[in-house]
């Protein structure tokens, strides 16, 4: 017993310490992207354009606030935003192209993605977002895969801690759970090393816990690599269970009634406040890699872009479907996320070329939209 | 303290070495002054709830066997029994009673009165060290044991850092002799102590901890975002969830005081592989419902009780009383109590309900089915009592008895079953979980017999798991979430 435990064990650690070496990897881009595509942040004037979160939002605020921007417009987003397939050094994405396009109309745009961003999320940036700028125009693409997730991420339920947001969202029904969510404290993806001590907060425990930790890192590569080793172990977990059961980008995503509700719900929340607060809105089906089979059930997914297009009409928002403005050879491969193969197709994101088509398709949409006449109420 | 942290591991480092090192007396009060330190990492004012608690049944059992006239030591058990349960009452239940008293004012017109509002912090722990000390107390009055002379020994016994705060609930027959006596190293103990630890530590922070966030997100969703299947989904992913974070509690505090040569009774025994209720309670947090069954179901039966945390309640279950009304109302009035014991919510009187309709329904039906044979009962009542057991959990994690009711709800409408309202992912996880433990059971009972007979393959087998576990357990140590007993 004692030989098989300490044979083990040093078995193990050994192979630990020679499989990993310290990295900064984004293990969800990893999962989920693979490492054929590139995130492009843009900046102006050393202040950042496009961020990802409350993270970085004060800085994109302030950057808006040094340009004296008198009315702006705000583009939502997933990763399709701010990736870019097979990039080349000197290129960047939609981001930068239109904030200059749109500049020269005097409307300044901050743009805020990350990846499989959900109505819910866009939802409450939104309500935090229009409090703190000039707010014009809102851009919104709308993704069929992201009608599948629920709940808040951590750089999204900062915004939801602030009481003007709060209150805000507290007049919706969608808007109140998801407010219940962030005061229970309900995480929706793995607790990040800061929380590493949530178990013991506000104990002797807790700063005990951390000091022995720090000495640790501070001594022992291995006990420093831990996060990562943590998020490698998922990956290889997501990898494999594609593996097993045969997932492909083509395998298709059902519907999940409940969630597309609720992620419709905030969809309507959005424009519902744009109406009252003369915030004009653009809506647009996001670019979908056309030519091989879609990842959708198609009677689902029209079904989708019916509702989303009954709904922007309904509160007089612009509305287009840019499913098809990329063209085929613009869309790229990305590192396999299932194990021993090499290449896949990606379907959420395009090469530099397709940035410069959609970045030349909103700059349409939004002056048409603010050349437009106003809103009409919702029967 | 909490077992899943590296102040733990080195805690326990220490006052292992300084057991074996010091001499007698001086290990005793090096186990107590540990069991304080412990308790107090957490919030050391709480001590004094829990050295007000062991004083009074110290006193009270010296009297108790003191007195000679029945009426006089029954009065000192009452005191007993009113001073323990009077805190546990105050920190536990006080805000309970007054917001359901309140809301019953209410419902008869009463509608100026408000709830109070109480800021109490519920001692960690309470309910276990209360129990603990009751049944010392009851065992002395029954005379079961003597009355102790020694504060420090017994001080150890209420305290004792490995189970001080969510078990096992032990007797002091089974703690104090153990206690008293002169262990030798025995190196046998030590590493299957160690391996008991490595074990607990791999339920809780590779499989409890990460299911946890499923089972959050899944009980903080609309439940009309929910399908039949997903409720099942749920019911089952939680009862992994609370059986690997108890189960762990209960390994690494066997483990730990298995260090210092004592022995803890089990607390489980693969519970969800029960092919009946019975057997469910015979496998399932064994210490808590021997210590119902001693000390409630039995006396309100008027049957003969036992002294031993184990076998849990399958007694109860068995126990043909010739009143059934008074039999049925016994087993009822117990389960409520059961659940009450959990928390200060009627989701875990709902909760204990369950099980006594569970239990009350076996005893109905388990003379008819015992005509099958064996392999058929056995599978048959698995594939049954499984799903129910799982079910039960429902109202125990159900922030309300309404939520528990309306998930229950989605079972009776076709339409519920016709979807999922969740991500795919939380079905596999619930599935994988499920062949795993299923597997476990089968390797641990079957294949280990096997093995034996075949020594390399054996060793090379429990080389692997242990590296395996050992290296999982390396990366995933951290105390991101207290057990879930703790709040009980």
């Amino acid at each position: 017993m004692l030989a098989a435990l300490l044979i083990g064990s040093a078995v193990a650690l050994i192979i630990l310490n020679s499989s990993f070496v310290p990295d900064e990897t984004n293990f969800e881009a990893s999962a989920t992207l693979g490492t054929a595509t590139t995130p492009v942040f843009g900046t102006a004037n050393g202040f950042p354009i496009h961020c990802s979160g409350s993270g970085d939002a004060e800085n994109c605020l302030a950057g808006q606030k040094s340009r004296r921007a008198t009315q702006a417009a705000l583009w939502l987003g997933n990763s399709q935003v701010h990736e870019v397939n097979q990039w080349q050094p000197g290129e960047t994405n939609a981001a930068p192209l239109l904030f200059h396009s749109l500049g020269r109309h005097k409307l300044d745009l901050l743009t805020f993605s990350f990846g499989n961003a959900s109505l819910q999320e866009h939802y409450v940036m939104f309500e935090n977002l229009r409090q703190r700028m000039p707010l014009k125009v809102l851009i919104l693409p709308v993704v069929f895969d992201d009608t599948r997730e629920e709940g808040l991420r951590p750089d999204v339920t900062d915004f939801a801690k602030d009481p003007a947001t709060v209150k805000a969202l507290s007049e919706t029904l969608i808007g109140k759970r998801l407010v219940a969510s962030v005061q229970s404290g309900v995480q929706t993806e793995p607790l990040s090393t800061a929380n590493d001590t949530s178990g013991m907060t506000g104990t002797l425990q807790e700063r005990v816990e951390k000091s022995l930790n720090g000495w640790l890192e501070e001594h022992s590569r291995l006990w420093q690599l831990r996060p990562e080793i943590r998020g490698w172990l998922f990956i290889w977990l997501y990898r494999a269970r594609n593996f097993v059961f045969g997932i492909t980008p083509s395998t298709t995503r059902k519907v999940i009634p409940g969630r597309y509700r609720d992620n419709l719900a905030a969809l309507q929340a959005i424009l519902d406040r744009s109406r009252k607060e003369n915030i004009l809105v653009a809506i647009y089906i996001a670019p979908l890699r056309a030519g091989v089979k879609i990842p959708y059930d198609p009677a689902e997914y029209a079904k989708f872009k019916v509702d989303i297009e009954a709904l922007a009409r309904r509160y007089g928002a612009s509305f287009k479907n840019f499913e098809k403005i990329v063209p085929d050879h613009l869309w790229g491969t990305k590192a396999s996320t299932t194990l021993g193969e090499e290449q896949e197709l990606d379907f959420m994101h395009f090469r530099y070329s397709g940035h410069r088509i959609i970045a030349h398709a909103l700059h349409e949409l939004v002056i048409q939209t603010l050349t437009r006449r106003p809103a009409v109420s919702p029967q | 303290m909490i077992f899943n942290s590296v102040t733990y591991l080195l805690f326990l480092a220490l006052v292992v070495c300084l057991f074996w090192v010091l001499p007698q007396r001086a290990r005793l009060w090096m186990i107590l002054f540990a069991s304080a330190t412990f308790y107090g990492f957490w919030r050391p004012e709480f001590l004094v709830v829990m050295l007000a608690s062991a004083v009074t049944d110290f006193s009270v059992a010296r009297r108790i066997e003191a007195g000679t006239d029945d009426r006089v030591r029954w009065h000192w058990l009452l005191v007993s029994l009113f001073i323990n349960l009077g805190l546990l009452f105050y920190f536990k239940y006080l805000f309970f009673f007054l917001d359901n008293s309140v809301a019953t004012l209410q419902f008869f017109g009463y509608h100026d009165i408000q709830s109070p509002t109480l800021n109490i912090i519920l001692p960690l722990g309470i309910s276990f060290y209360t129990f603990q000390t009751i049944s010392y107390t009851v065992d002395v009055y029954r005379k079961f044991i003597r009355a102790e002379n020694d504060f420090v020994l017994y001080g150890c016994f209420v305290t004792f850092f490995p189970q001080l705060v969510a078990g096992p609930i032990l007797r002091g027959s089974e703690l104090l002799g153990q206690l008293l006596a002169k262990p030798k190293f025995q190196f046998e103990n030590f590493i299957s102590g160690v391996h008991r630890i490595l074990y607990g530590l791999f339920l809780k922070v590779v499989l409890a901890d990460n299911i946890a966030p499923l089972v959050d997100v899944g009980f903080n969703q609309p439940i009309a975002n929910l399908s039949a299947i997903d409720v099942l989904t749920l019911a089952f992913l939680f009862g992994f969830q609370i059986y690997f974070d108890f189960a762990a509690y209960s390994h690494i505090a066997i483990g730990s005081a298995r260090l210092i040569g004592i022995s803890f009774p089990e607390n489980f025994n693969f519970p969800y592989m029960a092919s009946s209720p019975r057997e469910f309670w015979r496998r399932w947090h064994i210490s808590l419902s021997s210590w119902i069954r001693d000390y409630l179901y039995l006396p309100l039966l008027g049957a003969k009780v036992r002294d031993k945390s184990i076998d849990g309640l399958a007694v109860a279950v068995q126990e043909h009383s010739k009143n059934r009304r008074k039999r049925l109302m016994a087993l009822f009035l117990t389960w409520a109590i059961m659940g009450f014991w959990h928390g200060a919510n009627w989701t875990f009187v709902m909760w204990g309900l369950f099980h006594a309709a569970c239990i009350a329904i076996y005893r109905l039906i388990e003379a008819p089915v015992s005509i099958f044979p064996r392999a058929i009962r056995v599978i048959g009542g698995w594939s049954v009592t499984l799903p129910l057991m799982m079910l039960a959990w429902i109202p125990f994690r159900a922030q309300s008895v309404e939520m528990a009711t309306e998930m229950y709800g989605k079972f009776f409408s076709v339409q519920e079953w016709l979807y999922l309202g969740m991500r795919e992912n939380t079905y596999l996880v619930a599935a994988f979980v499920f062949v795993w433990m299923t597997l476990t059971f089968g390797v641990y009972e079957y294949a280990g017999r096997w093995l034996r007979g075949y020594r390399w393959l054996g060793f090379l087998g429990e080389t692997i798991v242990l590296g395996m576990t050992t290296a999982l357990v390396f990366v995933f140590l951290r105390p991101i979430n207290q057990f879930i007993y703790f709040q009980f």
